[in-house]
C-alpha cells in the first residue's frame, strides 16, 4: 500500500509533466484576473503565469525616482547624466508584451511604457566604432550587453512603467530595460548605466552558460513562440 | 525514571535496559530522519527563496541559492539509500509499508467525508479506535496480522504510513522533475515536458509545504513521540496507547532490552 502510494504519485508527477503545460495554460485563464484583482499578493502562491523575481545581488539599493540617474557614457559624442524626470519628459512609447523568461515562465500582455533606446542614443551622438551596447544594474552586479542593431530596434524601451504603474522596486524599478524579442535575462532591472562599446561582453548570466544573442524561440536550446 | 532526566542522558552512556521504556528507533532510522530532515529544510527553505517575490529580493544571489537548492535536492533521497543497509531502518521501511485492516479502520474514522464516513455511519461504530472485534492488545500481542509476518504493521498508525509514502513519493517526483528543468536544454527535451515539469515541481513543493507543516504540527503535541526519535526511547504507557498492535521485537544490535511485560496496557 505504501509502495502504492509513492508509485502512484510518482505516476501522477510524469503524467503532470506530459500535460502540464496544457493544464498551466489553461488554469492562467482563470487566476489572471484573479491576479489583477488580488491585493493580497497571494494569488502569486499559485504557479504559472507569474513573474519571479530574480535578483543576483545580496542587497539591491531601494532608489527613489526624485534620487534616480542615469549615466550615459563610453563612445558617445555627449556623455550624460540623465534623472528620471528627464526620462519622463522624453517621448513615451507603449507596448503590450509577453515576458517570457528562459526558465519557462511567460508572463502574457504586460503593459510596457518607457523611452525607446534607440531615441536615447539618437541623443547622445554614438561615434561610428559605437558597435555594441553595455547595460549595468545599480545593485553593482549584472550587466548585460547588445549590438547596436539589436539596441536601436523599435521594441527596446527604458521603461519607466509597467503593469499600469510605475515600475516597482522588486521589478528593477524605478528604471529597467525591456528588450522585448529576447529572453527576460536581457530586460535588465535597476538600470544604472548604459555604456556605448567596441564590442559586446556577455552578461551575467552568459557568463554562466546562456546564449549572448538571447531570441526568443530561437536561442537557448528552446522553442517557444516568439514575443 | 521522568523522561525529562533521559532527555540530559547521551545515546553512549545509556543503561541498557530502561525502565518503564522501550526501544522505538534504532541509530539507523534516527540518522536517516535527521539528515532527510535537514535536507529536506534547506529544500524548502531555498524554494521559498527562489519561488515567493518578496524573498527573492531580500536574499538574492539566486545564483548561490540555486546552487544549494539543486545540490541539497540530489542529496535528498541519499540518507534513506545508504540507511537501507541498517536492518533496523529497513523493518522500520517494512512497518511503514504494510497497511493492516486496522489501518483501513483508523482511517474510516478519521474521513471527514465521502464513502469512508458512510459506511462508518452506517456500521454504526464510534468514532474511535480500534473498530474491529478485538481484545485489548498490547505492544507483543499481535492482533489480525498476516500470517507470513506476524507483527508487522502495527508500528506506526495509517496517518505515519501515508505520510512517509506521501513523502518518498514526492522525493521522486522533485527528482525526476527537477532533473528534467535542470538538464532539460542539454538533454534536448521539449519545452512542454520542461514547462510541465516546473508546474509539477512548484505544485508539489506548495503540497509538501503544507504536509510538512502537518508533520510539525502532529510532533508538536506529542513529546513523547519526540522523544523517540530523539533518544531512540518511548515510554511503554506511551506505546501500548498510540500504537497497541506494535510487537517490538528484541535487537540483537539495539541492546538487550526485550518487550517489557504490557500488564499496564489498556
Amino acid at each position: 500500500m505504501g509502495r502504492r502510494v509513492v508509485l502512484g504519485l510518482a505516476a501522477l508527477g510524469a503524467i503532470g509533466v506530459a500535460v502540464g503545460a496544457d493544464v498551466e495554460r489553461a488554469a492562467n485563464k482563470v487566476t489572471a484576473p484573479l491576479r489583477k484583482r488580488d491585493p493580497t499578493g497571494l494569488a502569486d502562491l499559485i504557479p504559472g503565469g507569474r513573474f519571479e523575481i530574480y535578483s543576483v545581488a545580496s542587497n539591491v539599493p531601494w532608489v527613489k525616482a526624485a534620487d534616480y540617474r542615469l549615466k550615459v557614457h563610453g563612445l558617445v559624442d555627449v556623455p550624460l547624466t540623465l534623472s528620471y524626470a528627464d526620462l519622463e519628459a522624453m517621448p513615451q512609447t507603449q507596448l503590450t508584451r509577453d515576458f517570457q523568461c528562459v526558465t519557462g515562465w511567460r508572463v502574457t500582455d504586460v503593459p510596457w511604457s518607457g523611452v525607446r533606446l534607440a531615441d536615447l542614443l539618437g541623443l547622445l551622438g554614438a561615434r561610428p566604432e559605437a558597435r555594441a551596447v553595455t547595460f549595468r544594474s545599480f545593485d553593482g552586479l549584472y550587466d548585460e550587453s547588445l549590438t547596436i542593431e539589436q539596441a536601436r530596434r523599435d521594441d527596446v524601451l527604458v521603461a519607466l512603467r509597467m503593469l499600469d504603474g510605475p515600475v516597482s522596486h522588486e521589478h528593477g524599478g524605478p528604471v529597467r530595460l525591456y528588450v522585448a524579442p529576447m529572453y527576460g535575462y536581457k530586460s535588465l532591472k535597476w538600470l544604472g548605466e548604459i555604456e556605448l562599446v567596441d564590442k559586446v561582453s556577455p552578461g551575467w548570466w552568459e557568463r554562466r552558460g546562456y546564449d549572448v544573442d538571447a531570441w526568443i524561440g530561437k536561442s537557448n536550446g528552446r522553442d517557444d513562440e516568439p514575443v | 525514571m521522568s523522561l525529562s532526566n533521559e532527555r540530559s542522558v547521551s545515546d553512549e552512556r545509556r543503561p541498557a535496559a530502561r525502565h518503564g521504556e522501550i526501544r522505538r528507533f534504532g541509530p539507523g532510522t534516527r540518522w536517516v530522519h535527521r539528515l532527510t530532515a535537514v535536507l529536506f529544510g534547506t529544500c524548502l527553505a531555498t524554494a521559498a527563496i527562489l519561488y515567493l517575490p518578496p524573498l527573492s529580493l531580500m536574499v538574492g544571489r539566486r545564483a548561490l541559492v540555486m546552487t544549494i537548492h539543486l545540490y541539497a535536492g540530489y542529496a535528498l533521497p541519499v540518507p534513506a539509500l545508504v540507511g537501507w543497509l541498517v536492518t533496523g531502518f529497513r523493518r522500520d521501511v517494512t512497518e511503514l509499508n504494510r497497511f493492516t485492516a486496522a489501518d483501513g479502520a483508523w482511517l474510516r474514522d478519521r474521513s471527514p467525508v465521502g464513502p469512508p464516513r458512510r459506511h462508518r455511519d452506517r456500521a454504526g461504530t464510534p468514532p474511535t479506535e480500534p473498530t474491529e472485534p478485538t481484545e485489548p492488545t498490547g505492544p507483543g500481542q499481535p492482533g489480525e496480522q498476516p500470517a507470513d509476518q506476524p507483527g508487522v504493521g502495527g508500528k506506526f498508525n495509517a496517518g505515519q504510513k501515508l505520510y512517509a509514502a506521501a513523502v518518498a513519493g514526492s522525493m521522486v517526483v522533485f527528482l525526476g522533475t527537477g532533473l528534467v528543468m535542470w538538464f532539460g536544454a542539454d538533454l534536448r527535451i521539449p519545452d512542454r515536458y520542461r514547462t510541465g515539469a516546473t508546474f509539477i515541481h512548484d505544485l508539489f513543493a506548495i503540497g509538501i509545504f503544507f504536509a510538512v507543516l502537518g508533520h510539525f504540527w502532529m510532533a508538536l503535541r506529542d513529546p513523547e513521540a519526540r522523544a523517540g526519535l530523539r533518544t531512540g526511547y518511548v515510554p511503554t504507557w506511551w506505546a501500548a496507547t498510540e500504537h497497541p498492535r506494535w510487537a517490538p521485537r528484541p535487537e540483537r544490535s539495539d541492546g538487550p532490552e526485550a518487550p517489557e511485560p504490557r500488564s499496564e496496557a489498556p
